[in-house]
């Protein structure tokens, strides 16, 4: 009987490895033949530090979810706080902020193939400008990373002056959003910058209200810019840039009472015509609208969105809720009049909604 | 309700004023009769005794000075049912206690409190054991005699001087394959009138060790390098017996802590560093008769407190800066008089005074110097009473204002018996009843922008029950076993949660429910030059959040996060002659990482061995002493991602005059 004793503990002890140690999740394991297509990707951050973030898929046609896809695929974790996903000719670059670095996966398969270190960075997004050459925005460095994309290399930096988050391009500029953040006590540098891809220098600067944070291109290729309004200022507003005279030609004051009213997330819709964003609720505008008019799409009700999508294939709206960002978030689907078609439970602080 | 509140307040009042009015008019009083019948009053002459029918634990000075080079953490880990949370080698420790949060557990030193007014807590892993004489545990409802907030309980460490002539001087230097030094000094010299005990303390560690990454492709083996810290202190404690009635109490204790904060497994390179300074000085004074014992307590507390977090790889890197210095100053007047040879009245007022500096509590581009200031005044009264021989009973109220608002009035009952006393195994039964309470912390309420000042103060009633079997023979074989059921329900749990992105917010969100059993068995054996001592504690806690805010909240009915359901701390110690050898073994449950219950670390099992001999020279003493920490290597996280050292080899020489 002693020895029995022994063994057991010998064996318990013995038996142990590193990977022994690693949190365990009650997610079922993804098979890894499945092929990741015609569907949405849900990037899922993690808890700051110590969570870990997640993917999620879902076919469009298929009521099945997979989540946890990248660590049963890869047997390694996605890493700390990941902010974005971007595809380029079937792979897809994961900016994974707290983790300094960009991964590289098969967008079919999930398979890892790459990675770019960064240290000390905090990459947010990732804009691909040709077959060579892509940029990657900053939350804290004052610079965008210019990455080669057959080496998978920083090649070059250009000098910023703030956190740079969302890009998009026209007529071979590519135009930055760029602000700051609660750390930075600089004055100033609320911007939408305007950089010439050919030289990879920024040749303009637009100033814009406090906190310009989200871009998009509507169909007249008039840039809008949502600013959350600053944490201490609270004027958020929504801005339309004309490129071509680089000005500002609309701009709409979103009314906020206190932080909790800052807005988030601007995304557009197939057509290019309507604009939608969370401000709490997620609101819906009109691009040649002549006023702001609060049109709530999707009211928050007890929940608190934290992600939002609008289909390209078909315009229905995914928003995601964190429940109190400790344990899986779920996402809701929505057509374009409100009405709920779905939801799904995903990863722990859904944060990016990528549509295949 | 306006008025039932009146009601309730006035009644309050009205109670602790009978009782303060009662102790004071019985203070006055003469009786010949000095036969006291409370043992522990008797005992502890010059100490205001613990309360009886609660239940506390003791952790002695010679069970302290085998573990000198420790942290309270460590400490707290291997000898009580406490589970401490560990952010990383050196890094931050925090308790809970009976399934509660870091800041449910008050820590004392001397009368005093260190839970820090911004954050509600402490750091358990600031605090060097060698710094303290004796440590004392008080369970739940236990800790109300030392002040509110309790709601798991209370740690006290308190200094021991005994007026004798005498000259005392420690050395000790400990070693580790960390490339951690520790090293502790004392020296202790008086008289029977005058005492005098200087205490340094000097730490270097490294905590550098290796480790696989199953979170890397392939996983490959990195060096935990960022985890690195010094720490030293110096602590000045005199006293003075003025007569046999009247003794003063001067303590000093200064203290700097600078440490680099060990990152996830996620990243290779370290980016925080954290600081702590404190000072404290602490002057008491203590008058004893035979049946008055009173006690008053200053204290000036000022700790500063500063983090930085390197934001970028700029060539001038961008640096996060939180720079905070609370002021404190604590008053403590607490006293006891035996009225009757068997009732034992007892009272006190706790008065702080907190001052906060700090960039967190105002907006970076606002330069003015704001302060936030908090004033908390605390009267409490009870009764200690013997109402048969071996049958005790204890009530104790309290009442606190926080800068003039009142908060819960806070009533405790307590009974404890021992039905046969005098036969060979001793049954006894102790049953209480406690209201506790925890104000929010200076961070919750001022927070710049997410503070909440319309935070509601944490309360609720936890209910215990402890079963006691005790040997009482002269026989070579001494045992105690003690089963102690709690139940406790907490309103208005305090959760951080984001609000909008990035931000988060305290809000008062989630009714919790703990629950549990706490078993403690201890058997010791002596016969000639050998002594055998098993002590082993296993707990059961089941504490989980029973009220949602969203109806897709998963954490209703789960465990809280980080919480272990089992825990298990037991050591066998064997002593012959000179030699001594202790095992210790440790195991903890599973603990939830998220609050839906979707991930979870697994249970881990650390296995100690110390071996040790003493020396006699001449008139010292030489205490040599090998120890081996996770002596299997077994691979456990704390937090999750956070990497924990495999087997430790430790070396200790400690020289005693």
């Amino acid at each position: 009987m002693k020895y029995t004793i022994y063994i057991a503990l010998f064996l318990l002890v013995a038996c142990n490895t590193a990977q022994d140690s690693m949190p365990v999740s009650t997610e079922k394991e993804v098979d890894k033949n499945i092929t990741f297509e015609k569907g949405v990707y849900v990037v899922n951050e993690g808890n700051f530090d110590w969570g870990v973030a997640t993917l999620s898929h879902k076919r469009y046609a298929s009521d099945t979810v997979n989540n946890e896809l990248y660590k049963s695929i890869n047997n390694f974790e996605l890493g700390n706080v990941a902010q974005s996903m971007t595809f380029i000719n079937e792979e897809a670059y994961i900016c994974v902020n707290n983790s300094s670095r960009i991964d590289i996966m098969e967008e079919k398969t999930g398979k890892w193939m790459d990675r770019i270190d960064i240290p000390n960075s905090s990459p947010r997004y990732l804009y691909q400008v040709d077959e060579q050459k892509a940029y990657v925005t900053d939350l804290y460095a004052d610079k965008i990373y210019v990455i080669d994309l057959k080496s998978n290399e920083v090649v070059k930096n250009i000098v910023t002056t703030g956190w740079t988050e969302k890009m998009c391009e026209l007529d071979d500029y590519v135009y930055v959003t760029q602000t700051k953040t609660v750390f930075d006590k600089r004055k100033g540098g609320q911007l939408l910058l305007k950089l010439d891809t050919s030289t990879d220098e920024i040749v303009d600067s637009l100033a814009l209200p406090i906190g310009p944070i989200d871009l998009v291109v509507d169909k007249d290729e008039m840039i809008w810019v949502l600013c959350n309004g600053g944490l201490e200022e609270l004027q958020p507003a929504l801005v339309q840039v004309d490129p071509t005279s680089f000005s500002i030609k609309k701009s709409f004051s979103l009314s906020a009472d206190d932080y909790l009213s800052m807005p988030s997330r601007l995304r557009i819709n197939k057509e290019k015509d309507q604009l939608f964003f969370i401000q709490k609720d997620v609101i819906q505008q009109d691009i040649y609208a002549d006023h702001f008019e609060r049109k709530v799409i999707v009211p928050q009700g007890r929940r608190l969105f934290y992600g939002l999508g609008v289909n390209p294939n078909n315009n229905d709206i995914y928003v995601t809720d964190a429940i109190d960002y400790v344990q899986k978030g779920w996402v809701f689907q929505y057509n374009m009049m409100g009405a709920k078609l779905d939801s799904f439970q995903v990863g722990v602080i859904p944060n990016e909604i990528v549509f295949q | 309700m306006n008025t039932i509140h009146e009601i309730l307040n006035h009644k309050t009042c009205i109670l602790i004023a009978i009782l303060m009015i009662g102790f004071s008019y019985s203070s006055k009083a003469q009786y010949a009769d000095s036969t006291v019948y409370l043992h522990e009053v008797e005992v502890k002459a010059e100490k205001i005794p613990e309360r009886l029918s609660f239940k506390t634990t003791q952790i002695t000075k010679e069970k302290i000075e085998q573990y000198l080079s420790a942290s309270l953490g460590e400490l707290l880990t291997l000898q009580t049912p406490i589970f401490i949370k560990s952010y990383g080698a050196g890094g931050t420790a925090t308790p809970s206690f009976r399934g509660t949060g870091a800041s449910h557990t008050q820590v004392y030193w001397n009368g005093i409190n260190l839970n820090s007014p911004m954050l509600g807590q402490v750091d358990l892993s600031l605090f060097p054991v060698a710094f303290t004489d004796e440590i004392t545990i008080n369970y739940g409802g236990s800790s109300l005699l030392q002040g509110t907030g309790g709601l798991g309980g209370g740690i006290q460490m308190n200094s021991k001087v005994v007026f004798e002539d005498h000259t005392k001087v420690m050395a000790s230097q400990t070693f580790n394959t960390l490339e951690n030094s520790i090293t502790n000094a004392s020296v202790t010299l008086g008289n029977k009138k005058l005492q005098s005990t200087t205490k340094l303390f000097y730490k270097n560690a490294q905590n550098r060790f290796e480790f696989e990454n199953p979170l890397q492709p392939n996983s490959p083996t990195w060096v935990n390098d960022h985890s690195a810290q010094i720490q030293y202190g110096a602590m000045q404690e005199l006293a003075w017996k003025v007569n046999d009635q009247h003794q003063i109490q001067l303590n000093a204790w200064y203290q700097k802590s600078d440490r680099e904060l060990t990152p996830s497994m996620d990243s290779k390179e370290g980016d925080s560093w954290q600081g702590d300074d404190s000072f404290k000085l602490l002057g008491n004074w203590k008058f004893t008769n035979d049946r008055l014992k009173t006690e008053f307590i200053t204290a000036l507390l000022i700790d500063d407190l500063w983090y930085k977090r390197q934001l970028n790889n700029d060539e001038n890197p961008k640096m996060t800066a939180s720079d905070s210095r609370s002021v404190q100053w604590q008053n403590h007047f607490k006293t006891t008089y035996q009225l009757t040879p068997k009732i034992l009245i007892r009272g006190g007022v706790d008065d702080y005074y907190d001052q906060i500096h700090s960039n967190a509590y105002h907006s970076v581009n606002d330069t003015t110097n704001k302060e936030v200031a908090q004033h908390t005044l605390d009267l409490y009264a009870g009764v200690d009473w013997v109402i048969f021989d071996q049958t005790t009973l204890s009530f104790l109220a309290r009442q606190e204002w926080i800068d003039g608002d009142i908060k819960p009035f806070l009533p405790s009952l307590g009974i404890d018996t021992d039905i046969n006393p005098y036969d060979k195994v001793v049954v006894g039964v102790r049953a209480n009843v406690s209201k506790n309470f925890h104000a929010p912390s200076l961070n919750d309420r001022y927070w710049y922008p997410v503070g909440n000042p319309d935070l509601l103060p944490e309360e609720g009633w936890t209910y215990e029950a402890t079963f006691k079997l005790r040997s009482n023979t002269t026989s070579n074989w001494q045992w105690k076993y003690e089963l102690t059921g709690f139940n406790s329900l907490i309103d208005n749990w305090i959760v951080w949660k984001p609000a909008v992105s990035n931000l988060w917010r305290p809000e008062n969100l989630k009714r919790v429910h703990s629950r549990g059993l706490e078993q403690i068995a201890e058997v010791s054996y002596k016969k000639n030059d050998w002594n055998f001592h098993l002590y082993t504690s296993i707990s059961m806690v089941h504490s989980e959040n029973t009220e949602a805010n969203d109806e897709l909240d998963q954490s209703v009915g789960k465990q809280l996060i980080y919480t272990p359901v089992g825990s298990f701390q037991g050591y066998f110690q064997v002593n012959y002659k000179k030699w001594y050898s202790i095992v210790e073994q440790q195991i903890y449950g599973e603990r939830l990482t998220q609050t839906d219950g979707s991930e979870y670390l697994p249970p881990y099992y650390l296995t100690n061995l110390t071996i040790g001999k003493q020396i006699k020279w001449m008139n010292s003493t030489w205490d040599v002493k090998a120890r081996v920490e996770n002596i299997f290597n077994y691979h456990y996280q704390s937090i999750a991602r956070k990497p924990m050292p495999g087997r430790v080899f430790q070396c200790t020489l400690t020289y005693n005059f």
